[in-house]
Order: C-alpha cells, then sequence, then structure tokens
C-alpha cells in the first residue's frame, strides 16, 4: 500500500510540475534557456573588438575597418552571411569556412553619404556558432559638416497681419578648411538678410511687408566655397493669421462610398473677440453641415457631411462669412471623389 | 482504502487542472506602444520584406483584442517627419487611424510640435483619445488641449485597475529654434508633483518617454514608482533595447512603425504585477485590415485631389542650369539609352504607376528626374520627357553638356546613389552589386570624349 501511495503521490507531483511548468517560465527567459547549451565539438566564433568608433570625419567621406575574428571552438565554423543595418554599411568576410583555431577578418565599410551627427550602424554575422549564431559588429562615430547652418529650418511661427518677424542664422565652418561665405540671399521680396555686425557668418533674416494672410514658406540660399556644400538651402516657414484661423484649409473627402457616413471637421478660432460668424454656404446643396461652439465661444465646430451627394467627383466649397474687415468671406474647397 | 485515496487523488489532479484552465482564461493587462512613426503610413514598398505599416498594425490589434484581456494601445510620439502639407495630412490620417484602433493616448514628440500649432490644436480637439505631454507648454492664440497625464480606469480580471500615463520630451532632443509658441521644461522637474499625485491613485504608473534611453534611466532611477517607461529615440532595432532600472522596465517600440511592444499584466487581490515583455515585428504574418486599407486609399486620394506633386516649390539649380530629358541624351548616346531603358531606372515610373503611387511627392522624387528642382519633374501631363530615373538623375541636369559637348559633365559616384538608395528605402544597397545592374556601355561618338560613367 505505501508504495501505491508513494506512487500516486509522485505522479500528482509530476502531473502539477508539467501542467504548472510553462506559466512559470516568462517569455524574456525563454531565449536564455535555448541557447543556453554548449557543446565541445561544436565551433565558436570570438571577435577581438565587436565595436569601432572611427572619430570624427565630414559628409561624404567613407570609413572602412577589419573586424579580426577566430574559431576558438572544436568544429568547422561556418559563416552563412553577413547582413547589414543599411545601404550605407558594406560588410565582407575574408572566408566562409573555418577549421579549428583559424582566424578570418569581416571588412566594413561605412559610407557617410549625407549623414550628420552621431552614427551607430551595425553588421551582424551569422554562422554555426551554437552559443552566439548572430554576431553584432557595430561601427560608430560622429559626421561632421565642412560648413553647417543653425537652424537648418527656420520658422517665423505665427505672426500677426502688419508685424515683422526676426531670426538669426549662424554659418559654422571648419577653420582649417579655410572656406568662405560668399552669399546669403532669397528670391522671396518679403525677406531681408542683414548680416551682424559683432558675430561673423551671423545673419539676421527679417519677414516684413506681406500682404496675404496665411502659410508662406520659401528658401533661403548659403553659397559657400565648399567644393562638397557649394550652396546649402535653408527652408523658412511661418503664418500671417488675420482675426479668424481655421483649419483643415482644403475638406478633402477621398475616396468614399456612396451613403458612406463620412463626416470633416472645420475648426474656426476667433483670435479677433469681436467678430462673428454671420451665415455659412456650402456646395454642392448636397453637402450638409452643423455648426457648434467647442469649449468656448472663441472656438467653432462646423461639421461637414456629404448626405445623399451622388457618385462621381465633388467639387465644392465651404465658406464662411463673418464680420471681419480683413477676411470677410473664408473660402474652404471641397473635394473628393463618391463611388459605387 | 486504496479506492478512497485513489478518489482523493483524482479529485486533487481536477483541482490542480481545473485551477490551471481557470488561470488561462484569466484576464490580463496589455500596455501595448508603438511610435516614432515619422509619417510611415505603410511600408514604402521599395524592397521585398518590409515591415510596419498601420494596417498590419490594426491586425494584431484585433488579434490581441480576440482574446479576453484588457488592452490599452498607447503612442510615444513623432507620428510624422516635418513640416509640410503632405506631413500634415499624413498626421490627420495616422491620427485618425490611432483613434480607430482605440488608442487611449498620444505623447508629444519633437517632431510634432514642428508640425503647424493649427493642426495640433485641430487634432488635439477632434481626435478619439488624448494628447500628453507632462512638460510642454504652448503660447498660442488658439487653443491647445493636452493633458499632462491620463489616468485609465479598467476592469481586469474582476478587479479595478487604475493605469496612470505621464507623458515627457527630453529637452536635449527640443529644438529650440523650432518654435516661439513652444516651452519644453526639465522633464523630472515636471514630473515630480504628478507622480506624487499619481501613485496614490494609481495601480500602475507608465511613462511615455520621448527620450534616449540614457535619460530615460535617469528618470527610472528618480522615480522608482513607475513601473514601465516606455521610450527610445531613432533605435533601429528594439529588440535588443530592453534594460531594467532596479524593478522599472524600460523598451523602446523602434522607429517607423515597424515594431509593436507589449507588456503584459496580471492582477491579484494584491494588486498588479508584470508578467512579460515583447516587441512584435509587423511583418507579412499580420493581414491588412480593411479598415486602415481604405484609410490609406483615402490617403492617396487626398494627395491627388490636392495636388501636391504640382504645389512642391521649385529650387533653383546651380549655375542656371536645366533638366533636358533622356529622350534628347539618346539623340546622341544611343547605345547608352536604349541599355538604360533595359534597367529598373529607365522603368521607374510606371512601377509607381502600377501600385497608384505616381501622385505621390515622396516616391515620384526618386522615380522620376529633377522633381522639385526648376526645369524639373512637374507632372506627367507637363513634362513626361522626365518620367522614370533619367540620365540626368544621376549625372546631374544636362543643358551644360549639349552647349559644351566636349567638356567634362556627368561624373557620378556612390554618393549620388545614396540619395535615392537610402537606408529607408534600400537598406540591401551595396554600390558593387548594384552597379552592375545599371552600369552602361561605353560610348565613343566621334570627337566626343567618351560617356562618363
Amino acid at each position: 500500500m505505501n508504495k501505491i501511495q508513494t506512487f500516486i503521490i509522485t505522479l500528482l507531483i509530476f502531473f502539477s510540475f508539467i501542467l504548472n511548468a510553462p506559466a512559470l517560465i516568462p517569455g524574456e527567459l525563454k531565449n536564455e534557456i535555448d541557447t543556453g547549451e554548449k557543446s565541445e565539438n561544436k565551433p565558436e566564433m570570438f571577435f577581438e573588438e565587436q565595436v569601432y568608433n572611427f572619430g570624427k570625419m565630414y559628409t561624404g567621406e567613407n570609413v572602412k575597418h577589419e573586424f579580426k575574428f577566430k574559431n576558438v571552438g572544436r568544429g568547422e565554423l561556418s559563416i552563412s552571411n553577413v547582413k547589414s543595418s543599411c545601404g550605407c554599411t558594406a560588410a565582407l568576410v575574408s572566408k566562409n569556412k573555418l577549421r579549428k583555431d583559424e582566424e578570418g577578418v569581416v571588412e566594413v565599410k561605412f559610407n557617410s553619404g549625407h549623414y550628420v551627427g552621431k552614427v551607430t550602424k551595425s553588421v551582424v554575422v551569422n554562422s554555426n556558432d551554437p552559443v552566439n549564431s548572430k554576431y553584432k559588429l557595430t561601427i560608430t562615430g560622429e559626421v561632421i559638416e565642412e560648413v553647417s547652418v543653425s537652424p537648418k529650418r527656420i520658422n517665423f511661427g505665427i505672426i500677426r497681419k502688419g508685424d515683422s518677424c526676426t531670426k538669426n542664422i549662424a554659418i559654422k565652418t571648419v577653420p582649417e578648411l579655410k572656406i568662405v561665405v560668399k552669399k546669403v540671399e532669397s528670391p522671396s521680396s518679403y525677406i531681408t538678410i542683414t548680416p551682424h555686425k559683432e558675430a561673423e557668418n551671423s545673419y539676421q533674416v527679417i519677414f516684413s511687408n506681406y500682404e496675404y494672410l496665411g502659410k508662406f514658406s520659401g528658401i533661403l540660399f548659403v553659397y559657400t566655397s565648399s567644393n562638397k556644400q557649394e550652396r546649402i538651402d535653408v527652408p523658412f516657414s511661418g503664418e500671417v493669421v488675420g482675426d479668424v484661423t481655421f483649419y483643415p484649409e482644403t475638406l478633402s473627402f477621398g475616396s468614399v462610398k456612396y451613403r458612406q457616413d463620412v463626416k470633416k471637421t472645420v475648426i474656426i478660432n476667433f483670435i479677433n473677440k469681436e467678430v462673428q460668424i454671420k451665415k455659412v454656404e456650402v456646395e454642392p446643396v448636397s453637402v450638409n453641415y452643423t455648426i457648434s461652439d467647442l469649449h468656448n465661444i472663441s472656438t467653432k465646430k462646423i461639421e461637414v457631411k456629404l448626405g445623399d451627394t451622388m457618385s462621381g467627383r465633388i467639387t465644392g466649397s465651404l465658406k464662411i462669412y463673418t464680420n471681419s474687415i480683413i477676411q470677410p468671406v473664408i473660402n474652404i474647397p471641397i473635394n473628393g471623389e463618391i463611388k459605387g | 482504502m486504496f479506492m478512497k485515496l485513489f478518489i482523493g487523488c483524482i479529485v486533487t489532479l481536477l483541482f490542480i487542472v481545473s485551477s490551471i484552465n481557470l488561470y488561462a482564461a484569466t484576464e490580463d493587462l496589455l500596455i501595448v506602444f508603438s511610435g516614432e512613426e515619422l509619417g510611415s503610413l505603410e511600408p514604402c514598398g521599395c524592397f521585398e520584406g518590409q515591415i510596419g505599416g498601420i494596417s498590419r498594425r490594426d491586425s494584431l490589434l484585433d488579434l490581441l483584442s480576440g482574446k479576453k484581456d484588457v488592452i490599452l494601445p498607447v503612442s510615444l510620439g513623432d507620428l510624422s517627419k516635418s513640416a509640410g502639407r503632405q506631413d500634415d495630412i499624413k498626421m490627420e490620417i495616422l491620427c485618425r487611424a490611432l483613434g480607430d484602433m482605440d488608442y487611449v493616448t498620444h505623447n508629444l514628440g519633437e517632431k510634432d510640435i514642428e508640425t503647424d500649432p493649427q493642426l495640433i490644436s485641430y487634432l488635439s480637439q477632434t481626435s478619439k483619445f488624448v494628447f500628453l505631454s507632462s512638460n510642454i507648454q504652448f503660447t498660442t492664440p488658439f487653443p491647445i488641449k493636452i493633458n499632462p497625464y491620463v489616468l485609465k480606469e479598467c476592469m481586469v480580471s474582476g478587479h479595478t485597475i487604475k493605469v496612470a500615463f505621464l507623458g515627457i520630451l527630453s529637452k536635449a532632443l527640443f529644438n529650440n529654434h523650432a518654435s516661439d509658441a513652444v516651452t519644453v521644461s526639465e522633464p523630472v522637474q515636471a514630473l515630480k508633483p504628478l507622480v506624487n499625485e499619481l501613485k496614490k491613485k494609481a495601480s500602475l504608473l507608465v511613462l511615455l518617454s520621448h527620450s534616449p534611453i540614457e535619460e530615460s534611466a535617469e528618470i527610472a532611477k528618480s522615480f522608482p514608482e513607475i513601473d514601465l517607461i516606455i521610450t527610445g529615440h531613432s533605435i533601429e532595432e528594439p529588440d535588443g533595447s530592453v534594460v531594467y532600472v532596479n524593478s522599472t522596465l524600460i523598451v523602446s517600440p523602434g522607429k517607423q512603425g515597424k515594431y509593436v511592444g507589449v507588456v503584459k499584466y496580471s492582477t491579484h487581490n494584491m494588486g498588479i504585477k508584470r508578467k512579460s515583455v515583447e516587441l512584435v515585428p509587423l511583418d507579412n504574418k499580420y493581414r491588412d485590415s480593411q479598415e486602415m486599407i481604405s484609410l490609406l486609399k483615402e490617403y492617396q486620394q487626398i494627395v491627388l485631389d490636392e495636388d501636391l506633386l504640382g504645389n512642391v516649390s521649385q529650387i533653383p539649380l546651380l549655375d542656371n542650369v536645366s533638366y533636358v530629358g533622356s529622350a534628347v541624351c539618346g539623340l546622341c548616346h544611343k547605345v547608352v539609352h536604349n541599355h538604360w531603358s533595359k534597367t529598373k531606372h529607365g522603368v521607374a515610373y510606371n512601377t509607381l504607376v502600377s501600385k497608384g503611387y505616381q501622385y505621390d511627392p515622396e516616391c515620384i522624387k526618386c522615380h522620376t528626374t529633377g522633381y522639385g528642382y526648376v526645369s524639373g519633374f512637374v507632372n506627367y501631363d507637363e513634362n513626361n520627357n522626365l518620367i522614370n530615373t533619367g540620365c540626368e538623375s544621376c549625372h546631374g541636369a544636362g543643358s551644360p553638356h549639349i552647349q559644351h559637348v566636349t567638356e567634362p559633365y556627368g561624373v557620378t559616384d556612390e554618393h549620388d546613389c545614396m540619395v535615392c538608395h537610402d537606408a529607408e528605402h534600400s537598406p540591401k544597397f551595396q554600390f558593387n552589386e548594384y552597379w552592375r545592374k545599371i552600369e552602361h556601355p561605353e560610348e565613343t561618338l566621334s570627337g566626343i570624349p567618351k560617356t562618363p560613367e
């Protein structure tokens, strides 16, 4: 009887262990257990270094480095492939099969192309090493420009109509290359560029005398004596606002099915609190709209629905009439296509 | 005696099995996270085996919600890549996608706040989810609705769980020149009062930390109450980025929406316990969801309707040179032109047309010649002589060569290739291998030096 008791209790313990085991092993630990085996007759790849820092180099330059490795295991090491993290990094392995104690080289080439700043690129060496079948080699460093412009993009932000706005740009060059900034200009008539008197290669960029409301954008051209960066384009953007702002500027419904319940929302913000909506018109007439306050009376929400608009292209507009002198009518084009 | 013992054992065994089944049926809480889409709505299709995309993400979330678990999806920040109309449209589409996928919140990243403030205002007031930032303040003439934290209450396995989400942007990532309307305060200072308040209210504190992992690790040291920090910036392979600082888990979703992170929690009477963390690559195991495919079609239609191709500003070329078109090159360089027309460069435009992406400026710039420059491609109707990746895409605008045929022209190298064959669109690019695919034969014309390669 004691034997039977012992057998059943053992059976119970066994069952309970088996059934609980999966719940006790967290997902994160599974890999560690799977890769934990090590055999004496298997190959083993060993790299002297896994990270190479190339320091600094200029945009457009290349760097090459050889990562030396050795098969320190007993079996033959077979390298199936070497994969790069991106097209800018190429890797070649000197030989694919290495016997015990044989050495090889993985040559990694990094092409900086148009990169700027700190870079970390890696290649993965895939082999039959049972412990470390994916060996990661990393190449790191900093790519610097011969000429750099700060900021790379000018944001004038939101400007009230009639106001002007001034931003500064600074152009830095590598002193030993003796690069000269020849000129800084913009084809936009509302942009004036003047050099700072105190700081060399620093400029004031002044936005003024813009006649329109809405978003504006353009480019400043910085011409230099650098062969690699003969001209640097610095985009700028901003928005001139009046009494009322609205979003979006176009109501695009895209491609929708006939009678599909699609609605688009327009948000109207009153910057001048005395301005009010007098009336709203919408075309085509089959398009419906509802207007409501959003959070406070300075913000209105207009919801536009296609309603029973027939199949085909939709072109129309949402016209919002106000008592503003500078923005008596806000015209928001409507477009889209109804299928089926 | 034996029978009693046997029955007792069977009952015990059944109890163990049933308790395990009960355990398997228990709901878990899943914090699902994505981030740094940078405008990537879907894999661009430039090469095989790309991962990511909102339609696969939606399918994954569908699969997860098919189980009994409670899912709270959150977004780390940087939906868009840059400022401009196309990026604005992408951000709108992404916000609608997140809303349709029942996201709880989106934390603002540095790219998000560089977009049009009116767009942020619009999206913050119309999106189905909450915009989050514990350390960003806006000063705009119109309202922007940003919450310093989100407290989400849910019922998990019969227990009421309150999850608090906080969000920060690293000051190091914020470009001071980006906008005068934005102030970013020091994250630890901004978090202190909020963490003190929320640790009394919430069962779980989650920080969406739009910052490098090293900075998030420092934040974890300051706030051991935070259980999970979703973080990382420009991390291409998030698989190897899981870090623990004491008991705080720090993990990144990587960039461009290629991965989705899932952290699983179980609940019990004593509280909540982290069970696992997983980073799921969105590969073709996940089908494309029809809902998101419709949204992507709508995006392409909007791009067409708003004529983004035609609205791009054209930059003048240096020295007032201009593009002439490959057919003009072919008048003299017949052999070279004939060879080119049979390469992938020679049919690059048609590959876009076959997928319906020929109106997308982001695609068209590498599938046509000179797009974005004065005299370059604008659209098919205006200059179909500049479709495809023509001779001048590699050799430069051809007008000076026509005027001075004996003068040096068109020397090119791998740097020029990498304008289009970049990490995002051509990660397998290796110059020597790819060069062989397009290398054209030498062609010496009488009185004219040989064609440059």
